[in-house]
């Protein structure tokens, strides 16, 4: 069931009449818990058995340890957790890399929920142990369980027992939030896609220059691809009361690699900082051992991302240039006061995209050698077919279009506002809106980009 | 009451919203996607109009304001020329893709050093595939009496044994069948709906939407048009004959230039070529158009040479992808060369 059919307009529809209904919180989880693995059974029945028997094996697994933490036996409960943790990332690598099954819908994501159920609940982040049900739906919770947003334990499970009405303004955002998802997704992602797919297909084929602007292209598909994925499903807990928090913050505008990772992903991003790069140490224990740390952080989101050398290399020169990024900023805060003028930020920004955009490369292409061909021959200009996308100009400059906007009104943050549906303008522009996404969605492209990871 | 009072008002105001949204977007949908609109007829050398002097905007592969002429073909408005050829083809010909003068009717007009009049006029329609244009060869024959010669256009040769004789099949010709009398033939319902329909764009986008939707659900089965088992089983049976007999039926139509114009599809390979779609029957078209003095103008070569030359593919846009879809401005260039060098032959 895809966020964008009938079928899933209707289950939404039936949940907000039954949750608008229903006053004993029981019976709310155990309807949004139905309503979560009726969602997914619809992707793939004998899957749900998988997503069902780990969530139950990470509840006992957080059982146990609050169990021998109650008694003060903090060694033991650390052991369990380690292992539990292992266990469970043995699971999703025996998934993600054994290839003998093909991989559940949203494992990686429903996992790295696990996990944070564990750690949080070891860490005493939980004000106290959560039931079952609440752990069933933490972790099944359906809105996000495809592609994320990864919402940590600590951050969903409380939030289980104080949801939040629905009322005029929440459906106004959620709805609002949805169809600029679904925009992002239709009409501009999946119309990008076509292009990109084109061009990494036979790579050989196209000029330097054209491959270089299909991987723009691919930047901008991935950022409406996901981002758009993650605002509906933002979009969608909001209208059952439960806030994902943001997955995505203007990524484009990062000034250094550190500033893209708090933009890009964030969800995912804070999980590794939270679950990965902290226990290792974080920044606390020296120069080096931070570098370290930060690079394996990466190495392990590459990793995460996909089975193939290509996603390890993505990881690695993620990590390796935030290193070096953090190493010159250390030189340089050590030797002068650091300048900020605008033409520096602009060209701090315009070089981190180039970088993103040139990391993306190995990220998208078939193979090891499809990225080296593709990277050498933008180096050498090489001759081939001419062919630059008119969608990925248009769609470009919508996008600089919102992130100077966000510059000038929101300290470049995202500017997105809900249009004031009780005014007629707000009204018509919504009615327009909707109208586009009708009139321009791309039809024949409907997987998430995310969703294979 | 004052919350009924107050749901009415959402209602009404929602309503209004709506309306002025829909307005805003058909303006938008004017300059995007406005399709001209069609008078279909049973008998004539297409099976259809547009609408005598109206035009289309179609921005969805390449971009392209169409000019309908007074005789509801996609034409510049200028006279026709005393001496001149006719175009019959599907929407490669049509050219609903391209600006007028980029079409390869257009350049060969020019190249025919004719540019304040039509030495070659463009009848192509989409949907009159090459088949298609042959059952209607008497209506072309009869509607165009004067012509010089005729040039059929066609990007595939995957017609069968059967399709080649179906092809002889002829829809006939009715001279009173013209564009305007069909127009004024239309019941008021008919028009009313076609008057819709010209001013309400959107409606129409939104109608190809659903339709393109609808047509992603459904899971067709692969069909493989170029299977060589099939074709070798047709070339070893009554092949030859089949094609030997439509080519003689064309040539006992009339005994005027005929010339085949064949642009076959290409895909663009892994290792970066570019390959050639083809079923294998161009062998059989030359010798038997040959043998009846018909000209089949083959673009295989061309188009190989300009891709190997200057990576030029005859196919797609830049809103599109490249290789796929319809005949560029490139491609009709080709057309538009290869047509003149076989025209210049003939009246040396």
């Amino acid at each position: 069931m895809s966020f964008l059919s009938v079928k899933f307009i209707i289950l939404i529809a039936v949940l907000l009449i039954l949750l608008h209904f229903i006053r004993n919180k029981t019976a709310e989880r155990v309807i949004l818990l139905a309503a979560s693995y009726l969602f997914y059974a619809c992707f793939d029945l004998t899957m749900l058995v998988v997503l069902i028997c780990l969530s139950v094996f990470t509840w006992i697994c957080g059982y146990m340890i609050n169990k021998v933490q109650k008694n003060k036996n903090t060694k033991t409960a650390r052991v369990i957790c380690l292992s539990c943790i292992a266990v469970q990332t043995c699971i999703l690598m025996f998934f993600k890399f054994a290839g003998l099954f093909p991989m559940p819908v949203g494992l990686s994501f429903y996992m790295l929920q696990a996990i944070s159920f564990l750690a949080d609940n070891y860490r005493g982040n939980l004000s106290e142990f959560p039931s079952l049900l609440d752990s069933l739906v933490y972790i099944g919770f359906f809105p996000q369980i495809v592609s994320g947003p990864i919402v940590k334990a600590k951050d969903f499970i409380p939030q289980l027992n104080m949801r939040k009405k629905l009322d005029t303004e929440r459906l106004s955002y959620g709805i609002q939030l949805f169809m600029l998802g679904a925009f992002m997704k239709l009409v501009m992602a999946d119309r990008l896609a076509v292009s990109v797919d084109s061009v990494y297909s036979a790579p050989l084929a196209y000029s330097g220059l054209s491959l270089f602007f299909a991987s723009i292209g691919y930047s901008l598909q991935l950022l409406f691809d996901f981002a758009g994925y993650s605002n509906m499903a933002i979009g969608v807990a909001w209208l059952l009361g439960y806030d994902l928090g943001k997955n995505f913050n203007l990524p484009y505008l990062a000034s250094d690699p550190s500033d893209f990772w708090r933009r890009w992903h964030i969800s995912l991003s804070t999980w590794l900082r939270e679950y990965v790069y902290i226990p290792l140490g974080g920044s606390r224990k020296g120069k080096i051992r931070t570098y370290i740390n930060i690079f394996l952080t990466m190495l392990v989101s590459g990793l995460w991302h996909g089975s193939t050398l290509n996603f390890l290399i993505w990881g690695a020169l993620h990590g390796l240039w935030q290193v070096l990024h953090r190493a010159l900023k250390n030189m340089r805060t050590s030797s002068s006061a650091n300048e900020t003028g605008t033409v520096r930020k602009c060209i701090s920004v315009i070089l981190s995209f180039l970088m993103v955009n040139f990391l993306w490369i190995p990220f998208r292409a078939a193979s090891l050698s499809d990225t080296l061909i593709i990277i050498s021959r933008i180096i050498t200009l090489q001759p081939g077919i001419s062919y630059f996308y008119v969608y990925t100009f248009i769609f470009g400059t919508v996008l600089l279009i919102v992130q100077l906007i966000a510059v000038h009104r929101n300290n470049g943050n995202d500017p997105f506002k809900p249009l004031p549906l009780n005014k007629m303008y707000g009204k018509v522009l919504f009615c327009c809106f909707l109208i586009a996404i009708a009139m321009f969605a791309y039809f024949g492209n409907g997987a998430f980009i995310y969703a294979k990871f | 009451m004052q919350t009924f009072r107050r749901f009415i008002k959402q209602i009404f105001s929602w309503g209004i919203a709506l309306a002025i949204s829909l307005f805003i977007m058909n303006l938008v949908s004017f300059t995007f996607y406005d399709p001209c609109q069609e008078l279909v007829r049973q008998q004539g050398s297409t099976t259809g109009f547009l609408l005598p002097g109206s035009h289309g905007v179609y921005g969805m592969e390449g971009y392209c304001i169409a000019n309908i002429d007074e005789n509801g073909y996609v034409n510049r408005d200028l006279p026709l020329a005393d001496s001149y050829y006719i175009v019959a083809g599907a929407s490669h010909t049509e050219g609903l893709f391209l600006p007028l003068r980029l079409r390869y009717s257009d350049i060969l007009n020019s190249m025919l050093g004719s540019d304040n009049e039509l030495r070659v006029y463009n009848i192509g329609r989409s949907g009159n595939f090459f088949s298609i244009v042959l059952q209607h060869l008497d209506g072309i024959l009869g509607e165009f009496p004067d012509a010089d010669g005729i040039i059929i256009e066609t990007d595939t040769l995957t017609y069968d044994t059967k399709a080649l004789y179906d092809s002889q099949t002829q829809t006939g010709y009715d001279p009173s069948e013209t564009a305007s009398s069909i127009y004024a033939g239309l019941t008021d319902r008919q028009r009313f709906s076609m008057q819709i329909k010209q001013y309400l764009p959107l409606m129409r986008e939104l109608h190809k939407q659903i339709l393109t939707y609808e047509s992603i659900s459904q899971e067709d089965s692969p069909s493989d048009i170029l299977d060589p088992d099939f074709w070798a089983q047709e070339y070893a049976g009554g092949y030859s004959d089949a094609l030997d007999s439509l080519m003689a039926f064309i040539r006992s139509k009339t005994d005027k230039q005929i010339i085949i114009l064949y642009h076959p599809a290409v895909s663009i390979e892994d290792d970066g070529s570019m390959k050639l779609m083809s079923n294998g029957a161009e062998p059989y078209y030359r010798e038997i158009c040959a043998k009846y003095d018909i000209d089949f103008v083959d673009m295989s070569k061309p188009y190989m040479e300009a891709y190997r030359k200057n990576h030029t593919v005859p196919y797609g846009f830049f809103n599109t992808t490249m290789g796929a879809g319809h005949t560029n401005r490139a491609a009709h260039r080709m057309m538009a060369e290869e047509l003149y060098k076989v025209i210049s032959v003939k009246h040396d």
